[in-house]
């Protein structure tokens, strides 16, 4: 009760509505699912095997310590009567969980660099457009609630876990 | 200090979503039912249902109206039916299907304008879009579908043998029925039980085959292909070698039904252990997309000189790029019927025999809409001056009149169906990178003539035929025979959570012998 009385001097209804509809939303479409996702294979079925996330190391298209292919690949080729040179961009292969590793640290990193060099020029420069130019600059910021809105459409799928609690 | 309180405070509201999420999630969910035939496989073999031959001329179908120009028709003669008067409230047909969204709009907007809908005072069509997995639950516990349409002969045989069909019997339906060949290549489009009731019908033929793009074949110097084994051989691993890009293009089976029923047909045509040393070659000739529609958009830009695709996704690719072309692999494909039936539960069955007798007939033109370019079932829809202008899938359909079918055992191929996806996805789709390792060193030590055709066969023997493996279930080594799979599959049906250890341990072995194979190469 001691509990409850702080709680209700601090809060007024604006507040209360700003803290209640964000833990809703998130548990609903974010917390429950990760829960789920996490729980659900750990739990053995009829054959009585349970799934254990140390099985992902055993399997070779997930994590790998040699690569299957060469990165790049430079050729000099004959195509239609000519003689060109062949520039085959195919990137290393470590398997799906390691390629995703490297695939984010390098995104991260060209991000920042990039992210930091508009920055500077921001703060440090005034140049006619940048207004504009700081519009755009704000695009990428946008993308990403569009995945939120494609996990949520597969949610309310007849196989969803909504429709799911639902049926 | 308030603060503090807060935020524990939060921090519980957290921790007990989350445990209630996880306590619900462990509950057992309503698993939607296997597509397996539940009555013993002596019942399910699709056997012809006339024993005279069917005449294969478009011609001389059994109708009876006049034999050289017949238009698709509905009977309008009053005929005594069961139905007294026209009925007085507004009918909302049920159909359960698996079409996509442009046939069902097409469908509804010209059946809803028609005399027949008006007639039964049909206002509305309600569209039930659903995998085959969940249709058996759904007729089950709606208690309302009236009509099953669309979804291949297998499904459709599921459904006659849990008694979830009702015999066509209204007059204007039966005429439509006889309109329709009662087999084509010696596929049957209709299912009738030994006193002549007929439960399904074919609204719609598909082949399967590959669609090729003549303008690449010409750039990587490759020959037109005639069969599946054109697909796995060196000469279309040739330019995976020299530049680096596969001519070939494949689905992956988890994905795609149609693929699913194409690495079925090859396993039948060339049998089970050459069948899948043809499909392990194929996969490394080929670039695995994710889905059919993927594969015809690959083949229609270039990217990929030949896909394998059903035959409707080759029409639509040769209408947008004319250097593409549809081919059927004769003698060693199956023709399809597409069904159209009338379930049990109909509330409204005079109504919804309306339709079915419509689809059949004047619903033909649906096929021959430039974006949906399906074979139609019954040949009469091509004396129409819609049918005269589509003079290719007329074509098509007197092709497949004409192609010679391999004996396609149906019920065994559902009985190993799930393994055999799971097995080629874990084997040919996860690991392609690797295999493609393996395969690029063989092909050019063959190809430079460093080994010679016997140790190519016999390499691409040790890649390709079935794995051995240990099971996870019992720990021994098995070897995955044509029986492993019928037991992996009924195993996987009783708990489908079993399904990510198998797929481990095929992949696993399947690494194995593509390193141990790489390493005799020696690279």
């Amino acid at each position: 009760m001691h509990l409850l009385r702080k709680l209700r001097f601090y809060l007024d209804s604006a507040m209360v509505v700003q803290l209640v509809v964000p833990i809703v939303f998130f548990s609903l479409f974010l917390i429950i699912l990760l829960a789920a996702v996490a729980i659900f294979p750990l739990v053995p079925g009829i054959s009585g095997i349970a799934y254990s996330p140390l099985l992902l190391f055993q399997d070779p298209s997930m994590i790998r310590f040699s690569s299957t292919r060469a990165p790049v690949i430079i050729r000099h080729i004959v195509m239609g009567g000519e003689n060109v040179t062949l520039i085959a961009f195919f990137g290393p292969n470590y398997g799906a969980i390691i390629n995703s590793i490297i695939n984010s640290v390098v995104v991260t990193i060209g991000a920042s660099v990039f992210g930091l060099i508009i920055a500077f020029i921001m703060a440090r420069y005034d140049f006619p457009g940048k207004m504009l130019f700081r519009v755009l600059a704000m695009v990428p910021l946008l993308l990403t609630p569009f995945i939120n809105a494609f996990v949520i459409r597969k949610m309310f799928m007849y196989d969803g876990i909504i429709s799911y609690f639902i049926h | 200090m308030a603060s503090k309180t807060l935020l524990v405070a939060l921090v519980l509201v957290v921790i007990i979503v989350a445990g209630v999420a996880g306590y619900l999630a462990t509950r057992p969910a309503p698993t939607p039912t296997e597509t397996t035939p539940t009555t013993t496989p002596t019942t399910t073999t699709p056997t012809p249902t006339t024993t005279t031959p069917t005449t294969t001329s478009p011609t001389t179908t059994p109708t009876e109206t006049t034999p050289t120009t017949t238009t698709p028709t509905t009977t309008t003669a009053p005929s005594p039916t069961t139905t007294t008067t026209t009925p007085s409230e507004a009918i909302t047909l049920v159909v359960l299907t698996r079409h996509p969204g442009d046939i069902l709009k097409a469908t509804e907007d010209a059946f809803l304008k028609s005399d027949i809908a008006k007639k039964y005072n049909i206002v509305a069509i309600k569209w039930l879009q659903l995998p085959p997995g969940w249709w058996v639950t759904y007729i089950n516990e709606r208690k309302d579908v009236d009509i099953a349409w669309g979804g291949g002969p297998t499904l459709f045989d599921v459904l006659y043998n849990q008694g979830l069909l009702s015999p066509l019997t209204s007059p204007e339906v039966l005429e439509a029925v006889n309109q329709i060949p009662d087999a084509i290549a010696g596929a049957p489009m209709k299912r009738t039980d030994d006193k002549g009731n007929v439960y399904w019908v074919a609204a719609a033929i598909a082949s399967f085959g590959f669609t090729v793009n003549h303008d690449k074949l010409v750039m990587y110097g490759l020959p037109v292909p005639k069969s599946w084994s054109d697909l796995g051989s060196p000469t279309f691993g040739k330019p995976l070698i020299e530049y680096g890009a596969p001519a070939v293009g494949i689905a992956d089976p988890t994905q795609s039904t149609s693929n699913t029923r194409m690495y079925e047909i090859i396993l039948q045509r060339y049998g089970w252990e050459e069948g899948w040393k043809l499909l392990t070659a194929m996969a490394a000739n080929a670039q695995v997309y994710s889905g059919s529609g993927d594969v015809r958009d690959a083949v229609t830009r270039g990217d990929i000189a030949v896909g394998i695709t059903i035959d409707f996704y080759g029409y639509t690719a040769h209408l947008q790029n004319p250097s593409c072309e549809y081919i059927i692999p004769s003698g060693e494909t199956i023709v399809n019927g597409d069904p159209i039936a009338l379930v049990i539960t109909s509330r409204h069955p005079e109504a919804a025999q309306a339709f079915i007798a419509w689809v059949l007939t004047e619903g033909q033109k649906i096929w021959l809409d430039p974006d949906i370019n399906r074979l139609p079932a019954n040949p009469n829809v091509f004396n129409t001056p819609e049918g005269a202008k589509r003079s290719d899938l007329k074509e098509a359909f007197e092709a497949a009149l004409t192609t010679t079918q391999i004996p396609f055992n149906d019920t065994l191929a559902l009985m190993y169906e799930s393994a055999m996806r799971y097995y080629f996805k874990a084997v040919l789709v996860d690991l392609n990178s690797e295999l493609k390792q393996v395969w690029k060193v063989l092909l050019t030590k063959y190809l430079n003539k460093e080994i010679t055709e016997d140790q190519f066969k016999k390499y691409l023997s040790e890649i390709g035929s079935p794995l051995t493996y240990i099971d996870p279930l019992t720990g021994k080594k098995v070897t995955f025979t044509i029986e492993d799979a019928i037991r992996v599959t009924s195993e996987i049906a009783k708990d489908p959570k079993i399904i990510d250890h198998y797929m481990l341990a095929w992949k696993r072995a399947a690494s194995e012998r593509y390193q141990k194979v790489l390493s005799e190469l020696g690279s």
